[in-house]
Protein backbone atom coordinates (compact mmCIF):
# COMPACT_ATOMS: atom_id res chain seq x y z
CA UNK A 1 0.00 0.00 0.00
CA UNK A 2 1.75 3.68 -1.06
CA UNK A 3 0.81 6.31 0.80
CA UNK A 4 -2.11 8.65 -0.25
CA UNK A 5 0.13 11.73 -1.03
CA UNK A 6 -0.03 14.15 -4.27
CA UNK A 7 2.90 17.04 -4.92
CA UNK A 8 3.76 19.45 -7.35
CA UNK A 9 7.29 18.56 -7.09
CA UNK A 10 10.30 21.59 -7.05
CA UNK A 11 10.71 21.32 -10.75
CA UNK A 12 6.92 21.24 -10.99
CA UNK A 13 7.72 25.13 -9.34
CA UNK A 14 9.79 25.98 -12.56
CA UNK A 15 8.11 24.59 -14.95
CA UNK A 16 5.16 26.77 -13.56
CA UNK A 17 7.14 30.01 -13.66
CA UNK A 18 8.27 29.22 -17.11
CA UNK A 19 5.00 28.76 -17.90
CA UNK A 20 4.29 32.05 -17.26
CA UNK A 21 7.24 33.49 -19.49
CA UNK A 22 6.59 35.43 -23.12
CA UNK A 23 8.67 32.34 -24.47
CA UNK A 24 8.48 29.35 -22.47
CA UNK A 25 11.85 27.49 -22.93
CA UNK A 26 10.06 23.60 -22.04
CA UNK A 27 7.19 22.42 -22.64
CA UNK A 28 3.22 22.09 -21.27
CA UNK A 29 3.57 19.09 -18.53
CA UNK A 30 0.31 17.32 -20.26
CA UNK A 31 1.56 13.80 -20.06
CA UNK A 32 0.53 11.24 -17.96
CA UNK A 33 2.31 8.04 -16.45
CA UNK A 34 1.44 5.44 -14.23
CA UNK A 35 3.88 2.92 -12.07
CA UNK A 36 4.39 0.31 -9.11
CA UNK A 37 6.35 2.40 -6.72
CA UNK A 38 5.72 2.68 -3.35
CA UNK A 39 7.51 5.42 -1.78
CA UNK A 40 5.37 8.11 -1.05
CA UNK A 41 6.14 11.14 -3.22
CA UNK A 42 8.09 13.97 -2.51
CA UNK A 43 9.29 17.75 -3.30
CA UNK A 44 12.41 16.33 -4.80
CA UNK A 45 11.14 14.07 -6.61
CA UNK A 46 12.44 14.42 -10.91
CA UNK A 47 10.53 10.71 -11.89
CA UNK A 48 8.39 7.92 -10.70
CA UNK A 49 10.02 5.59 -8.50
CA UNK A 50 8.89 2.54 -10.50
CA UNK A 51 7.31 3.47 -14.04
CA UNK A 52 5.48 0.99 -15.72
CA UNK A 53 6.36 -0.65 -19.56
CA UNK A 54 3.38 1.45 -21.02
CA UNK A 55 3.71 4.43 -22.86
CA UNK A 56 2.96 8.11 -21.34
CA UNK A 57 0.12 9.27 -22.92
CA UNK A 58 -1.10 12.97 -23.73
CA UNK A 59 -4.25 14.63 -21.05
CA UNK A 60 -6.34 16.89 -21.97
CA UNK A 61 -5.29 20.40 -20.53
CA UNK A 62 -8.14 22.44 -19.54
CA UNK A 63 -9.02 25.54 -17.11
CA UNK A 64 -11.66 24.90 -14.39
CA UNK A 65 -12.96 26.85 -11.82
CA UNK A 66 -12.69 25.18 -8.25
CA UNK A 67 -13.18 28.46 -6.11
CA UNK A 68 -12.43 31.27 -7.97
CA UNK A 69 -12.83 31.56 -11.81
CA UNK A 70 -9.93 29.42 -13.73
CA UNK A 71 -8.13 28.90 -10.59
CA UNK A 72 -7.53 24.98 -11.66
CA UNK A 73 -5.25 23.04 -13.93
CA UNK A 74 -6.90 19.86 -15.08
CA UNK A 75 -5.27 16.94 -17.07
CA UNK A 76 -7.57 14.50 -17.87
CA UNK A 77 -5.82 11.05 -19.46
CA UNK A 78 -6.09 7.30 -19.84
CA UNK A 79 -3.30 4.78 -19.57
CA UNK A 80 -4.20 1.30 -20.65
CA UNK A 81 -2.48 -1.76 -19.31
CA UNK A 82 -0.81 -4.03 -21.97
CA UNK A 83 1.80 -5.60 -20.79
CA UNK A 84 0.43 -8.10 -17.88
CA UNK A 85 -1.19 -7.37 -15.08
CA UNK A 86 0.06 -5.25 -12.30
CA UNK A 87 -1.00 -3.03 -9.14
CA UNK A 88 -0.81 0.61 -10.05
CA UNK A 89 0.24 2.74 -6.65
CA UNK A 90 1.90 6.03 -8.56
CA UNK A 91 1.14 8.62 -11.42
CA UNK A 92 2.78 11.51 -12.87
CA UNK A 93 2.65 14.39 -15.09
CA UNK A 94 5.55 15.01 -16.78
CA UNK A 95 6.30 17.63 -19.58
CA UNK A 96 7.19 15.26 -22.77
CA UNK A 97 6.58 11.68 -23.88
CA UNK A 98 10.40 10.64 -23.70
CA UNK A 99 11.14 9.76 -20.49
CA UNK A 100 14.95 11.34 -21.05
CA UNK A 101 13.60 14.58 -22.31
CA UNK A 102 11.92 16.84 -19.74
CA UNK A 103 10.52 17.10 -15.76
CA UNK A 104 8.37 16.00 -13.89
CA UNK A 105 5.38 17.92 -13.11
CA UNK A 106 3.52 16.53 -10.43
CA UNK A 107 4.04 13.30 -8.63
CA UNK A 108 1.24 11.06 -6.85
CA UNK A 109 1.17 7.89 -4.75
CA UNK A 110 -1.87 6.08 -3.79
CA UNK A 111 -3.49 3.31 -2.74
CA UNK A 112 -2.90 0.07 -5.45
CA UNK A 113 -5.34 0.22 -7.87
CA UNK A 114 -5.46 -3.52 -9.80
CA UNK A 115 -5.37 -3.35 -13.58
CA UNK A 116 -5.60 -6.39 -15.96
CA UNK A 117 -4.43 -6.35 -19.56
CA UNK A 118 -6.56 -4.47 -21.45
CA UNK A 119 -8.05 -2.31 -18.13
CA UNK A 120 -7.28 1.09 -18.30
CA UNK A 121 -7.24 3.85 -15.83
CA UNK A 122 -8.43 7.32 -16.54
CA UNK A 123 -6.61 9.56 -14.27
CA UNK A 124 -8.59 13.31 -13.82
CA UNK A 125 -5.34 15.66 -12.47
CA UNK A 126 -6.33 18.92 -10.69
CA UNK A 127 -4.25 21.29 -9.69
CA UNK A 128 -5.42 24.71 -7.81
CA UNK A 129 -3.79 27.80 -7.08
CA UNK A 130 -4.39 30.01 -4.70
CA UNK A 131 -2.42 33.01 -2.80
CA UNK A 132 -0.77 30.91 -0.54
CA UNK B 1 11.07 48.32 3.35
CA UNK B 2 11.43 44.93 3.17
CA UNK B 3 10.67 42.95 0.11
CA UNK B 4 7.29 42.27 -0.76
CA UNK B 5 6.96 38.60 -2.48
CA UNK B 6 3.33 37.53 -3.60
CA UNK B 7 2.96 33.54 -2.74
CA UNK B 8 0.73 31.15 -4.50
CA UNK B 9 0.18 27.95 -3.60
CA UNK B 10 -0.95 24.66 -5.73
CA UNK B 11 -2.97 21.82 -4.31
CA UNK B 12 -3.30 18.70 -6.33
CA UNK B 13 -5.68 16.25 -6.54
CA UNK B 14 -6.25 12.86 -8.28
CA UNK B 15 -8.75 11.02 -9.48
CA UNK B 16 -9.66 7.73 -10.70
CA UNK B 17 -11.87 5.64 -13.06
CA UNK B 18 -11.08 2.30 -14.10
CA UNK B 19 -12.13 0.96 -17.17
CA UNK B 20 -12.38 -2.25 -19.46
CA UNK B 21 -11.17 -3.22 -22.56
CA UNK B 22 -14.82 -1.45 -24.06
CA UNK B 23 -14.67 1.22 -22.09
CA UNK B 24 -17.36 0.08 -19.73
CA UNK B 25 -16.54 1.88 -16.13
CA UNK B 26 -15.62 -0.95 -13.49
CA UNK B 27 -14.82 1.17 -10.44
CA UNK B 28 -15.13 4.77 -10.38
CA UNK B 29 -12.94 5.66 -7.45
CA UNK B 30 -13.34 9.10 -6.91
CA UNK B 31 -10.55 10.98 -5.26
CA UNK B 32 -7.50 8.78 -4.90
CA UNK B 33 -4.94 11.18 -4.25
CA UNK B 34 -4.98 14.43 -2.07
CA UNK B 35 -8.32 14.65 -0.70
CA UNK B 36 -9.23 14.33 3.21
CA UNK B 37 -12.14 11.87 2.65
CA UNK B 38 -14.07 10.60 5.64
CA UNK B 39 -13.78 7.39 7.02
CA UNK B 40 -17.35 6.43 5.22
CA UNK B 41 -15.96 7.66 1.96
CA UNK B 42 -12.19 6.01 2.19
CA UNK B 43 -14.02 2.45 3.50
CA UNK B 44 -16.24 2.72 -0.22
CA UNK B 45 -13.14 3.31 -1.90
CA UNK B 46 -11.59 0.53 -0.37
CA UNK B 47 -14.25 -1.34 -1.12
CA UNK B 48 -13.60 -0.63 -4.91
CA UNK B 49 -10.50 -1.57 -5.01
CA UNK B 50 -10.68 -4.96 -3.06
CA UNK B 51 -13.31 -5.36 -5.88
CA UNK B 52 -10.71 -5.28 -8.57
CA UNK B 53 -8.13 -7.13 -7.24
CA UNK B 54 -10.93 -10.19 -6.35
CA UNK B 55 -12.00 -9.81 -9.95
CA UNK B 56 -9.15 -10.97 -11.40
CA UNK B 57 -9.13 -14.46 -9.67
CA UNK B 58 -13.22 -14.74 -10.53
Amino acid sequence: MAADVVKVVDNGLAVTTDRLLDSPAGAEPKWIDMGTGVTPAADADTVLETPGPETRVVGVMTQETTTVTDDTLQVVGTITCDTGAKDITECGLFTHLSSTTGFLYLHATFDSIHLEIGNSIEFTIKVKYDQG
Amino acid sequence: MPEQVAKARPEATVSARVLDKNGKVLADLGTVAGAELTEKEKAEQMKKLDGLRTSKED
